[in-house]
Order: structure tokens, then C-alpha cells, then sequence
């Protein structure tokens, strides 16, 4: 028998648990200084827990979210989404820079107000340090072929640093701006450190962007406060606490309750129970991103051959006519949604562009199968030619719910032109290796598109099939390839919009894929908070300019200060 | 004597070979399984983010998941025996250190639900046992029935839906509220047993079922045995006949106990996920997708140790409760 002699010091066990080993370190009240106009704590959930906050490590959205507001570039994109040159680039730590006669490089004089969150004044080494974290393969950072083109990065003085490039290219500003924040060489440690992800800065960030980093409870949460002084001046909210939900449905469910105040994005299945809740505004958010059914145009068991079906052009421009988008579309997303026509989002292809895309004909698409020799044989509804049956496997994620459902459509709507449509629903693991190893007919995923579309190259031309290349379809076209290399390297914004256009018509026609849907992620956000804009770059840009006016504010809102407040 | 000692201790060294067998199997199934798996701990995405092959693959060789898998297991079992159980690529710290803070939040909730429907249900079954038949006993059967034929994932939801969502009574996720590091002691203890309450109830209410209906059955076959009639017959009164009988009927009981474990473990696994409990399981979910192999193998030498552990605690249990099973 347990005699309560015995249960005691197990209830004393369970309740240290409680309290010390189970919850991590908590940390005392951050004073967020004059709360003034600005105020209000926004609590945003993520669907998972960051692994790690050091900059040169990031891989995905939820490390993304965090530290885009603690740390800073030396320059960001501007709302038109523009990577050449440096027009379309607004000063962040840099206040201005200076390109040399030859513009192999450039000179960023870096602002003299900006301090990092632990009072040290920002240098030059600061950059310096940075971009050998990031560019040296020898530490840990994925990114490093993103710094291919820069050769070097000196000191001129204590605040300017100037890049060295290896030779012109209109990429060479976004280079060496964008792909890198800042990091502090003073708290970098020793340079033989390759192992990252043990530096203190990787739990505890130190930056210099509008929040400034509180305190990380594993497991549970990370808070940020606007950095009061900070020389862009201060976050308009006080406080933000980012808490972690183990998926996209326990991250919805934080914002029904009242728990956080944000999430992206709301699964399509949470959005009418969303627009009916009295405390959640559901945010359209317009991504870079497109979904689409990609085909492989070489044959999986030899790759030096065409695929046996999906290889002959007729037959994916006839599938892609036979496709009825815009109703897929409005029976998956409603309105949160548009037809995509090429492999690019719509805010780079301006309607004067003069895209012709192929366009929902059944009769025509029956024709173009006709005339290449694909035909129906006996009681089968399913076409074929010389022995070889019009059917395609199509690999999707087994959790994608959305994809699931066009999937349905697609094969419907397919099958009355001939073709069968098989799904192959996989664990994404198993998706990936299938994609990546080339061994599929078709698959269908998202893709999200680098500003100014500089992962053209990477995605769709010939030297991208193989090897580094995520060319997964093997799609090859010496016109698109010619095309896209003007617009990727050209300084005429002339020639750049008509290399564009070439490049998007000839993919476009050649069909590698169906381009299905430029999604409208649906964010929720708590009817309390005025977020401004969310740029189509990051939700995460905007994150300081959001807004709880005073009459709105709750409970934690009061967080951190004087209870006469 | 020194017969009987050194049987005994024979007993306890065969029983702890065992025990180290399963785990190094469970471990090395896991350690094969996984890396046999498509995909890669540094496999590219398809989304568009921009690490190249070569890149891939060196960060894929500087841990060393190029080499051939019997290289690397030779490695992690040195490594394993050493108490270094590897880095976690997912957590990008030591699998140790994820382990130490993740394995007492699990241990905290199994812990309590075991305990709970340890204790509920064999008050429950035993109270059944005694009234079989009655309206009572009906009830009581049929509410077990009931919620045994749920699976806990299922009714995590319910209770989700219910008391979170719809009555706002009780917090739907987390461990903690974001503001607990604000809050004073007394509402930081009345938040955290807040938040405890959900999973530990849709662990409980299963569990409580499955045990009420094994100890209905075993006290009711020790209802009907000579030693209550003769109990009685002795003049003891009602109560001591209870108790008599209960002791009898725990013996079935406590064998399920140590069967249970591993049960309650893999259902601790759903609940964390949808309650976002910070848990070893909801971790391991989150590496298995990412194919963190060195976290995944630690978490099923972890579980398979604790599944072990919960059946020695079994057989010790089932030795207090029947003085006849200390040979």
C-alpha cells in the first residue's frame, strides 16, 4: 500500500518539477522605459520553436521572424520588391554608401547612431566579421554560395566597409546588402570557432534593429521590447512575445482563444470559423510565393532520355489547357487566392509585360493530344501512343490539406481529356529525396520566389538540371536560358523588362508545369492590434510598426510597467 | 541462505542484462530505420530556399552522414557508451541538453496521469467489483467503455474544443502563458497547474477506464473466492473484507501497470502535440520529420529505458502487494 508517508515526498518531487526543472529560467520584467503613445505587448505564435537566433544560421521562418527585428542589414528592399542596382534599396545600418569608378566596389559608411542592444557603438569589423561567417565555407552557414561574387570586405576606417566583388553584376548591392544581417564581432568569439550554434550569441541574441532581445524560455516563448533608443527610432509596440505551438493547428487555436494575437498562415479550413470570431481579423497576406504541379521532363529510370510521356511539349501544353484553374482556385481558396500564369507572382509581371498564358480549352487541348498521337483505344477512357499510357504520377505532401483538394480537381478535370492522374501522397522526407533524386513524373509544391527573382537561374535553366541546380523538372530551353541570363545580368531596365518577358513567355509556352495558385495566406490577427502593412517580403518587416491604440489594450499590455498605468 | 542471495542476485543481474538488451535493440532498430528513411537531416527544400548540393553535402559530411551506416553506428555506440549522445542537426544544440529539458516535462505529465489513473481506477473497478450488476456498476461500465474506445488523440481534441475554445475555462496550449514571467508566485502556480490540467485529463480519463475495467474483473473473481467467505464468516467486518479482496485483485492490475507504460508514452506523444507541451514527444515528432537522427535515436533509448523501468516498478508492486511473488 502507498502510505501517505510515501506520497509525500513524490507530491514534493512533482511540485519541484513544477516549478524549477520543468519550466526553464524565467526572467524578471524587462522595463521597456516610456511607454507613451506607443505601447501594447503583441503575443505572435509560431508553428514551431526556433532552433537557433544567430543570423548566419537562419534556415527558416519561425529563426526568420525573430531575428529580422533584433538584427539589421546593411540596406533593405523597398516596397517595389526591386534587386538591381541600388535604387530600390533603403538605408538600414548603412546611411549611404559609395560605389567605386569601376563599381567593383562599394564603400558603406555605416550610420554613426547605431549601437548594439549591449551599448557598444557599431564598426566596421562588425561587417567585417559578418560576411567571414557567412561567405567561408569553413563555418556552418548554408548560404554561403549567395557570396560567390564578393571577393572581399575591408576596413577603411571605423565606420565604412567596403566590398570587393569579382566582377560587375547587377546583383552586386543586393549581394552584399541583403543576404547578410550584421553581427557583433565583439561577441563572435574566437575566429577558429566552427561550431556556431554553441556561441552564447545563438540563444541570446545582441543586435541592433528596433526590438532588442529579453529573454528565450525554452519550450515556450522568446520576448522582445522595442529598443527605446534605438537610432531608426523605436518600435511602435512595447513588447512582443513570439510563443511556440507545435503545429499550423495548435497555432490557430492560440489565436481563437485569445492566446496570441497573431498567426500565418491560418489553415483554409480555420478561415470561416476566423471571419466569424469577434476577436480575429483575418489578414489577406500576399507571399512571393506560387504553388504549381511540376513535371519531369526526363525519364526517371534514365535521365539522358525524355520522359516517356510528360518529355513531348503537346502533351503538357495540352494538360495545362485541359486544366480549369480559375475553378480550382475558387473552390480551394475562395478569394484568398489567384490563377498564377507563369512560374513568377503577379508582382513582377506587370500586365504590360504582354504574357499570353495558356489559357482552360478542352476542345483545344483534345486537338493538340489528338494531333500528337495520344488517342483513346477501346472501352479505356485513357489515352495512349505506342503502347505508352497517358498516365502521370503526382507526388504530393500526405499533410497538405489544400493541395490535397486541387489535386481532386486536377484529376477530374484531366481524366476528361484522357489522362490519369495518380497521387502519391508522401511524408515530406520521402517527397523531397524523390524530388531531388529526379525519380518523379510529376509533383505538386509552393515555391517562393527570391526578391527580383534572381532564383530563376537556379529553378529553371539548363545549367540548374543536376548537380546545385533545383531544376527538378529538367526543363531546357536555350531561349529561356539566353533570356534569363540578360535579365539577371543586364543594367537596362529596358532590356531587363523585355528579357523578362521573353523568358516567362517561353517557360510559359513549354509548359514544364501547370502554374496553379498565387495564395493569399491568410494571417489572423487579434482585432486589437492595427498592423499597418505586411510586406509581401516577410510578414516579420512590419512587425514594428504595428500598432495597439490605448483604448484596446489588455491585461499584458501593462506589462513591465507602473501598476498606476 | 547464501544460495538464496546469490539466486537473487543471479535474478537481478539476468533481469538488468534484459533490460540493457531491449534498449540496445530498440536503439539500433531506430538508428537503422531512420537512415534508411529517404531524405537527409540537411536535405534541400522544395520551397525555394537556396543551399546548394555541394553545400548540402559538406554540412551533410562534417557530421559525418556520409560515411557508411556501419561507420557511423560504430560511432554513436562509442559515443553512446561514453555518455555523449550526439548533436541534435534539428535543436542545433546537444541532444543532451534538449533531452534534459524537454524529458521532465513528459516525466512531469505521464507521472501525474499514471498516478491518477492509477489510483481512480482502481477505486472505480474495485467499488464495480463489488456491486456487479448494480445500476451503479452499469453506469460506471458503460462510461469506461466509452472513453476506453476513444483514442486519446481524439479526445484531447474534445476536451480542447470544449473547455478551451467554447467555455474559455482553461488555456488550450503551452506549458506556461506568455506573461508567466510576469506574474506573481501564486498565479504562476495557479497558471501552470492551468495549462497541466487538459492533457493531464485526456491522459487520465483513458487511463482511468482501462484500469477501472481490469480491477472490476480481477476484484470480482476475488469477490467469489473462499478466503472472503471465510473472511466473513470470521466475524471481520464489511470494510476489512474490502480491503482483503482489493489486495487480491491488485496483483492483475499492477501487471498492467508495467504494460501500460510504454502505451501511456505513445499516447503522451499525441497529447503534446495538440496541447503544444513541450514534451520529449512533441520534440521527437518534430525530429523524426527532419531526420535529426542522433535526437531521434537518443529519445528511443530514453523511452525504451523508460518503458523498462516501468516494468520493473511493475514487478515490484505486484511483489508488495502478493508477499507469495518475493522468491
Amino acid at each position: 500500500m502507498l502510505h501517505i508517508r510515501h506520497a509525500t515526498p513524490l507530491l514534493a518531487a512533482v511540485l519541484g518539477c513544477l516549478f524549477t526543472a520543468c519550466g526553464g529560467e524565467t526572467a524578471p520584467p524587462a522595463d521597456t522605459g516610456d511607454a507613451g503613445a506607443d505601447g501594447g505587448t503583441a503575443v505572435v505564435a509560431l508553428s514551431s520553436e526556433p532552433s537557433t537566433l544567430l543570423p548566419v544560421l537562419v534556415r527558416n521562418d519561425f529563426q526568420q521572424a525573430v531575428v529580422e527585428v533584433v538584427y539589421d542589414r546593411l540596406a533593405d528592399i523597398g516596397p517595389d520588391l526591386q534587386t538591381v542596382g541600388d535604387a530600390g534599396f533603403i538605408p538600414r545600418l548603412a546611411s549611404g554608401w559609395q560605389w567605386s569608378a569601376d563599381s567593383l566596389s562599394i564603400a558603406f559608411a555605416l550610420d554613426e547612431r547605431a549601437r548594439w542592444h549591449d551599448g557598444t557603438p557599431v564598426s566596421s569589423e562588425d561587417v567585417r566579421r559578418s560576411f567571414a561567417l557567412y561567405a567561408d565555407p569553413q563555418y556552418e552557414s548554408p548560404i554561403v554560395d549567395l557570396f560567390a561574387n564578393i571577393d572581399s570586405v575591408s576596413i577603411t576606417d571605423s565606420l565604412t566597409a567596403t566590398f570587393w566583388f569579382k566582377r560587375r553584376s547587377p546583383l552586386q548591392f543586393y549581394d552584399a546588402a541583403y543576404h547578410m544581417f550584421i553581427m557583433p564581432a565583439h561577441l563572435l568569439g574566437d575566429a577558429g570557432t566552427t561550431e556556431l550554434a554553441r556561441l552564447p550569441l545563438a540563444s541570446a541574441p545582441v543586435g541592433t534593429g528596433r526590438f532588442h532581445f529579453v529573454n528565450w524560455t525554452r519550450g515556450s516563448s522568446i520576448e522582445i521590447v522595442a529598443d527605446t533608443g534605438n537610432y531608426r527610432t523605436r518600435a511602435h509596440l512595447d513588447r512582443v512575445l513570439f510563443v511556440f505551438a507545435s503545429d499550423v493547428g495548435a497555432a490557430t487555436v492560440k489565436v481563437f482563444t485569445g492566446e496570441a494575437d497573431f498567426f500565418m498562415p491560418l489553415g483554409a479550413e480555420s478561415v470561416a470559423e476566423a471571419v466569424a470570431s469577434p476577436l480575429v481579423n483575418v489578414v489577406p497576406y500576399r507571399t512571393l510565393g506560387f504553388q504549381f504541379v511540376g513535371f519531369n521532363l526526363r525519364d526517371p529510370a534514365d535521365p539522358s532520355r525524355p520522359h516517356p510521356v510528360l518529355g513531348d511539349r503537346a502533351v503538357r501544353r495540352a494538360l495545362s489547357m485541359a486544366t480549369n484553374r480559375e475553378r480550382i482556385v475558387q473552390a480551394v481558396f475562395d478569394s484568398l487566392g489567384t490563377v498564377a500564369r507563369a512560374p513568377a507572382p503577379r508582382v513582377y509581371l506587370p500586365d504590360d509585360l504582354g504574357l499570353t498564358t495558356l489559357d482552360f480549352d478542352v476542345a483545344a487541348a483534345r486537338a493538340l493530344l489528338d494531333s500528337a498521337g495520344w488517342v483513346a483505344s477501346g472501352s479505356d477512357s485513357v489515352r495512349s501512343r505506342n503502347g505508352v499510357r497517358l498516365r502521370i504520377q503526382v507526388a504530393v505532401p500526405a499533410a497538405s490539406p489544400n493541395r490535397d483538394r486541387m489535386l481532386v480537381l486536377l484529376q477530374d478535370q484531366l481524366r476528361s481529356v484522357g489522362a490519369e492522374i495518380v497521387v502519391q501522397r508522401l511524408e515530406i522526407g520521402s517527397l523531397i529525396a524523390l524530388v531531388t533524386g529526379r525519380k518523379h513524373d510529376a509533383y505538386m509544391a509552393g515555391l517562393n520566389v527570391s526578391p527580383g527573382l534572381v532564383g530563376l537561374r537556379q529553378n529553371w535553366t539548363t545549367a540548374a538540371i543536376g548537380g546545385d541546380g533545383s531544376n527538378y523538372s529538367g526543363y531546357s530551353n536555350p531561349t529561356f536560358d539566353a533570356a534569363t541570363e540578360t535579365f539577371l545580368t543586364s543594367f537596362d531596365p529596358a532590356v531587363i523588362k523585355r528579357a523578362l518577358a521573353t523568358a516567362m513567355q517561353t517557360i510559359v509556352d513549354d509548359a514544364p508545369g501547370i502554374w496553379l495558385v498565387e495564395e493569399l495566406s491568410p494571417a489572423g490577427m487579434s482585432t486589437r492590434i492595427e498592423p499597418g502593412v505586411l510586406p509581401s517580403i516577410g510578414w516579420w518587416h512590419g512587425l514594428p510598426e504595428w500598432q495597439i491604440p490605448p483604448e484596446r489594450r489588455i491585461e499584458r499590455d501593462r506589462i513591465g510597467l507602473p501598476t498606476s498605468n | 541462505m547464501s544460495g538464496t542471495h546469490g539466486a537473487r542476485l543471479a535474478k537481478i543481474f539476468g533481469r538488468l542484462a534484459q533490460t540493457l538488451f531491449v534498449i540496445w535493440a530498440a536503439a539500433t532498430l531506430a538508428f537503422v530505420l531512420l537512415r534508411s528513411a529517404p531524405g537527409d537531416p540537411y536535405s534541400r527544400s522544395l520551397d525555394g530556399f537556396a543551399m546548394s548540393e555541394a553545400r548540402r553535402v559538406e554540412l551533410a559530411a562534417r557530421r559525418g552522414l556520409n560515411d557508411p551506416m556501419a561507420v557511423q553506428y560504430v560511432r554513436w555506440l562509442g559515443n553512446a557508451g561514453r555518455g555523449d549522445l550526439g548533436w541534435s542537426t534539428l535543436y542545433e544544440r546537444p541532444v543532451r541538453d534538449v533531452l534534459r529539458e524537454t524529458l521532465p516535462r513528459t516525466l512531469l505529465l505521464m507521472s501525474l496521469a499514471l498516478g491518477a489513473s492509477l489510483l481512480f481506477g482502481t477505486l472505480l473497478g474495485a467499488w464495480q467489483g463489488t456491486r456487479i450488476g448494480s445500476l451503479g456498476d452499469d453506469a460506471a461500465s458503460t462510461a469506461s467503455l466509452l472513453v476506453y474506445s476513444v483514442p486519446e488523440f481524439w479526445l484531447a481534441l474534445l476536451l480542447l474544443q470544449l473547455f478551451a475554445q467554447s467555455l474559455h475555462w482553461l488555456p488550450a496550449t503551452g506549458m506556461v502563458s506568455p506573461e508567466y514571467a510576469f506574474m506573481t508566485f501564486g498565479a504562476r502556480v495557479q497558471d501552470r497547474l492551468e495549462h497541466l490540467v487538459l492533457p493531464w485529463m485526456a491522459l487520465t480519463l483513458v487511463g482511468t477506464a482501462v484500469f477501472a475495467r481490469y480491477q472490476r474483473s480481477s476484484m470480482r473473481e476475488a469477490w467469489q473466492e473462499p478466503f472472503v467467505r471465510t473472511a466473513r464468516a470470521k466475524g471481520l467486518h464489511e470494510g476489512g473484507v474490502r480491503r482483503h479482496a482489493w489486495r487480491t485483485a491488485l496483483v492483475p492490475v499492477l501487471t498492467l501497470f508495467g504494460l501500460f507504460f510504454p502505451a501511456l508514452l505513445g499516447g503522451a506523444v499525441f497529447v503534446e502535440r495538440i496541447f503544444s507541451w513541450p514534451g520529449m514527444g512533441n520534440s521527437t515528432v518534430r525530429a523524426v520529420t527532419a531526420r535529426d537522427y542522433e535526437f531521434v535515436t537518443a529519445a528511443v533509448v530514453v523511452g525504451s529505458a523508460m518503458t523498462a523501468v516501468g516494468s520493473l516498478l511493475a514487478d515490484w508492486l505486484q511483489q508488495l502487494a502478493d508477499p507469495r511473488l518475493r522468491t
